[in-house]
């Protein structure tokens, strides 16, 4: 558009009501900058502006899992229906993964990946990382663990809870479900793996019920630096990776209820502000290596960290449960970035931000879209590459959480020309799920 | 930030709100990051701002997505930063022979690149606007000071600039 019009007038700045030259020219530079706008752009220009991950709903004031009000809208409903998928399926032939040694490698057959249940339904581009159970005990069993091993050897785990969990957790009605990968036998056991038939458009699985030795024996492929501990001694490697001291899995522990979460290597960092919190859970790293990707981070990642402005907020307590009072956490964010390792390589720290119940302004907390995902581009090099950024086409962060807030985060190679990550945050089962057979459980 | 206000009918409908902006949200975001991205920039604050918990409360609508878009520009900045460093860091390694510098930018946008994005805004909604000093600290949800304060130092750079 041209409009090359310089409003008329004095200068604010004349408080003494003589004029200053300083003033026109500031009005005719803003008239070159003005006169260079372009239109802008249309409500559905700015509406259907969308991410490549799955959006994640807001908490509600209350709770995360607060039903919608009556009469929001039959549109609604159905969008929120048919967002609130219980999900996440991983893993697709080659997840590509850094190890730390310079290169990529990829995580090939034999290689376990798990995949945990999240709500997919997030707006304001938050990706919804966590969810808190306890502030919805009425959620009722969580899912259990099922694997599936495709023909090449490589194998998921899909936690498939009841058939009318992801509702329950969406705060919808139970006629609202959308279908899952879960067995249709009824209530867990404590016994053996159960089998049954599954929903229209899954694949054959098989569950392990709550508690057995199933769950407790998944694992994560989790990169994290060196020097992390555990509270049950060193962690197994990757399945299918050498052995080498900094990479590791960390092991996966169903929660109570079903599968037990543990994640020992996380550190949390508590900001406080004004009678808000937030808690950074740091993954990958000892408390010294997660407290200095934090201070780093915080004043500098626009906002990645904490809420804005950075520059209120204070560390409040360093790891544990948070300060006095404070509320559990309602909703977790999550925040990737790849940081420099202690030995000059880089190293993956995952993050989550977790929102402290009724915190108002989410978008003040930053990063959830997916642009915020860092990524490693040249790693090489040795750099921190602290980035921004989609992902290339060759290389994308997916990161999903369970029920009992375990945080998975995995590689996931390129999917081609449409490098579309739909099918793999959005759908039931895995994509390609005709080429996942049923597996005994572990 | 959120702006705990009073409901207001027509936050709820946030076309007709945007629509009515439109023109100022573009002009004030080509300020703030020049044409090629104002677009983007405008797209993503008012999205984030009508997503965001408070949007229904909000008693001024056209304020807040006026303040949107200046924070949403903090955002924007540290991300082309980055993504500018990364593409000089891959030039560089891609031909650190042929590399060059890219060539500083002589036109108006040195003079507003001096500036912040508050400052940016603070300017814009002063010179060209016209809006008293109440009304800009009002639109971006600050204090009538940190207007003055930042008006002061936005004309005191600008004419620096532009002093040569």
């Amino acid at each position: 558009m041209a409009d090359r019009s310089v409003p008329p007038g004095p200068g604010p700045g004349s408080g003494d009501g003589r004029h200053d030259p300083t003033d026109d020219r500031i009005r005719a530079l803003l008239a070159d900058v003005v006169a260079s706008a372009p239109p802008p752009p249309t409500v559905a220009e700015v509406r259907d502006q969308a991410l490549p991950l799955a959006p994640v709903p807001a908490a509600p004031p209350g709770g995360a899992h607060r039903r919608r009000p009556p009469g929001s809208g039959r549109a609604r409903t159905v969008r929120a229906a048919l967002a609130y998928a219980a999900v996440v399926v991983l893993v697709l032939a080659g997840v590509r993964a850094i190890d730390g040694r310079g290169g990529e490698r990829t995580v090939m057959p034999g290689d376990t990946l798990p995949v945990r249940y999240v709500p997919t339904d997030v707006p304001s581009g938050l990706q919804l990382t966590d969810v808190d159970l306890g502030a919805a005990p009425d959620l009722g069993p969580l899912p259990e663990v099922g694997v599936y091993e495709r023909d090449d050897g490589a194998r998921v785990r899909i936690a498939a809870g009841p058939p009318d969990w992801a509702t329950r957790a969406a705060g919808l009605g139970a006629r609202e479900a959308l279908p899952v990968a879960t067995t249709t036998t009824g209530p867990p056991t404590t016994g053996g793996p159960t089998t049954g038939p599954p929903t229209s458009g899954s694949p054959t699985t098989t569950t392990a019920a709550p508690g057995t030795t199933a769950a407790p024996s998944s694992t994560t492929t989790l990169l994290a630096t060196s020097g992390s501990t555990t509270t049950t001694g060193p962690a197994p490697g990757v399945a299918g990776l050498p052995a080498r001291p900094d990479i590791r899995a960390e092991p996966v522990r169903g929660g109570a209820g079903g599968v037990e979460v543990h994640d020992p290597t996380t550190t949390t960092v508590w900001f406080g502000h004004e009678g808000r919190l937030v808690a950074v859970d740091v993954h990958g790293l000892d408390r010294s290596g997660a407290l200095g990707v934090v201070e780093r981070l915080v004043p500098d990642a626009g906002g990645r960290l904490v809420p804005a402005p950075a520059d209120g907020f204070r560390r409040v307590t360093e790891t544990g449960a948070g300060p006095a009072g404070a509320e559990p956490p309602a909703m977790a964010r999550l925040v990737y970035t790849a940081a420099e390792g202690r030995d000059g390589g880089p190293a993956f720290v995952v993050t989550t931000v977790r929102l402290r119940e009724g915190v108002a302004d989410d978008a003040d907390l930053l990063v959830a879209t997916a642009g915020s995902f860092g990524r490693i581009d040249r790693w090489g090099d040795r750099q921190v590459l602290v980035d921004d950024g989609l992902d290339d086409g060759a290389t994308t962060l997916v990161s999903f959480v369970d029920p009992a807030g375990v945080l998975v985060t995995v590689l996931v190679s390129a999917l081609g020309p449409t490098d579309d990550l739909g099918p793999y945050v959005d759908g039931l089962v895995p994509a390609d799920e005709r080429a996942w057979d049923r597996v005994a459980a572990e | 930030m959120i702006r705990p206000e009073e409901t207001l009918g027509d936050a709820d409908d946030w076309e007709a709100v945007y629509v009515a902006h439109s023109l100022r949200l573009i002009r004030l975001a080509t300020v703030l990051v020049g044409p090629d991205d104002a677009p983007d920039l405008v797209s993503e604050a008012v999205r984030r701002a009508v997503h965001r918990p408070g949007w229904a409360s909000v008693r001024d609508p056209g304020a807040y997505l006026v303040t949107s878009l200046v924070n949403q520009t903090r955002q924007f900045h540290r991300e082309r930063s980055r993504r500018a460093a990364r593409e000089e860091r891959t030039a560089r390694l891609a031909s650190p022979a042929g590399y060059a510098e890219p060539a500083a930018d002589l036109d108006v946008r040195v003079a507003l690149e001096a500036l912040s994005p508050q400052q940016r805004a603070v300017v814009f909604l002063t010179y060209w606007e016209d809006k008293p000093i109440p009304q800009v600290a009002h639109l971006l949800d600050v204090s009538q000071g940190t207007v003055r304060k930042q008006l002061d130092r936005a004309k005191a750079k600008l004419k620096r600039v532009l002093d040569g």
